[in-house]
């Protein structure tokens, strides 16, 4: 079977420092692959490389077996395969709700605006928002932000969703709505790589987990042996720094001075 | 000869207002040729190009650095004599007037668009939008917003710099008014009429200006 994504020997510098070192990583389509690993480590701008927002430097990426660092890449057409979140949503402010999400569809795509306009709908319903189509971002909690953000992607029809991070600038009671959606989307067999500080999310939506540090992959295992037995020292000491705040124990005695 | 005031205005009118109707023609050319090339100035600014911003950092700094007079004395004087290339007076005015603000207006865009947000640039590009797209319905109907309160200002200073054309030999509202001085020697009442002129062309713009910045400041 071909991998539906293929990163292999993939190296990305920015200026001198390597951000990227010869990572190998194959998605298979319908899989999810959530990317950990401590802030710099590459996990994010691996997505960005993968939907053509920073430029690689060496080594191969494939699409469906096609080589996307060749030089004629279609990158508009890639992106429109390859749907992205962001952290900070990034809706067009000037825009409402349904001209958001109708924007790429009808001008990108060109279909026509009534199909367009019901699959929209028919996504906004499904998040739960069908009621805000004609309010304007600045009207929208973060969280309803962000999953309208989400449903812009998916009405490109794409067949990878990249997550960057998109409940870290979340209230945590936002956070909840935002999980819930990705989850739906991992049960309905899409592909899905998230990047991602949640822990519990991670465990529970991965098929894989890729643990990530300094530009490399460290390891690659299926979510229930990477969170009980890590096999690399520094993924368990990762893991560690997430466990030491829910085992923190009590304050028991306060220091009077 | 005119004798009293009301009378030596009604009588003059007439050149007052063809004078006039050079002036404000030359300004709205000038306006338009500002806005356009502010415009592609700005986006081209924004592209990230080394060679462009370069040429357009000499641009600008041309029209900063040399006086308006001088610009106009260059394309009206010397293109005929470097170029053989002659170009009428009144069009010399809007072309100098064009190039000046484009040059101002185009720094206004700029700016506008660099304080977008950097995610509506990535936004807009992850769903496929192609450059042209991408300023057109995402990037510039945002900054729009930002650039045009302080570029209705431009123009007010566009109207007033148009003047100058009189020294190249366009008989516009003031050299209307200077012409009717010459023989009726009252100056008073015509450059008292040509202040009023001036100040209702511009007192609007620079009024709609305070009032759109003020209404835009918070959204």
């Amino acid at each position: 079977m071909t991998a539906l994504i293929e990163f292999q020997g993939f190296n990305k510098y920015f200026g001198e420092h390597q951000v990227l070192d010869n990572v190998d990583l194959k998605v298979s389509a319908g899989e999810v692959v959530v990317i950990l690993g401590p802030s710099g480590c590459g996990k994010s701008t691996l997505l960005r490389c993968l939907n053509g927002l920073e430029q690689a430097h060496s080594g191969h990426l494939r699409l469906e077996g096609e080589e996307l660092l060749a030089p004629g890449t279609d990158w508009r057409q890639v992106r429109q395969r390859v749907g992205m979140v962001f952290q900070s949503y990034h809706l067009f402010g000037h825009m409402s709700v349904i001209d958001n999400l109708l924007l790429g569809p009808l001008k990108v795509q060109k279909r026509e605006r009534a199909e367009a306009q019901a699959q929209a709908e028919a996504l906004l319903a499904r998040v739960g928002l069908l009621d805000k189509r004609d309010a304007f971002p600045r009207q929208l909690s973060g969280g309803q932000q962000q999953r309208i953000a989400i449903v812009r992607s998916l009405c490109m029809n794409p067949q990878v969703m990249l997550f960057d991070e998109v409940t870290a600038a979340l209230d945590p009671e936002m956070v909840k709505e935002v999980l819930q959606v990705i989850q739906g989307l991992a049960r309905d067999g899409m592909t899905l790589l998230i990047v991602t500080h949640e822990m519990a999310f991670a465990r529970a939506v991965a098929d894989r987990i890729v643990f990530m540090e300094t530009g490399r992959i460290l390891e690659q295992s299926d979510p229930e042996s990477f969170f009980s037995q890590p096999r690399t020292a520094r993924a368990q000491q990762f893991l560690d720094k997430f466990s030491f705040v829910e085992s923190l124990p009590k304050t028991l005695h306060k220091e009077v001075s | 000869m005119a004798s009293s005031a009301p009378e030596l205005l009604l009588v003059s009118l007439p050149q007052l207002a063809k004078g006039a109707a050079q002036t404000l023609a030359i300004s709205a050319l000038g306006i338009v040729f500002a806005t356009l090339g502010g415009v592609l100035y700005g986006v081209l600014a924004t592209l990230g190009n080394r060679f462009l911003n370069i040429v357009l950092q000499v641009y600008l700094e041309l029209f900063r650095a040399i006086p308006v007079l001088v610009w106009l004395y260059l394309v009206f004087f010397g293109l005929p004599i470097f170029f053989a290339l002659s170009i009428p007076s009144f069009w010399c005015a809007v072309l100098v007037l064009g190039l000046w603000g484009a040059s101002e207006v185009g720094e206004v865009v700029r700016g506008a668009l660099q304080s977008l947000p950097r995610g509506q640039r990535e936004a807009g590009l992850s769903i496929g939008l192609s450059g042209g797209q991408l300023y057109g319905y995402v990037l510039l109907p945002q900054a729009l917003k930002r650039m045009t309160p302080p570029t209705i200002n431009i123009y007010t200073r566009i109207i007033k710099t148009s003047s100058l054309a009189v020294l190249i030999g366009v008989v516009e509202v003031i050299k209307a008014g200077q012409q009717i001085i010459e023989r009726t020697y009252e100056s008073v009442l015509i450059y008292g009429a040509l202040f009023l002129f001036f100040f209702i062309v511009c007192y609007p713009l620079s009024a709609a200006s305070r009032v759109l910045e003020r209404r835009w400041a918070n959204s």
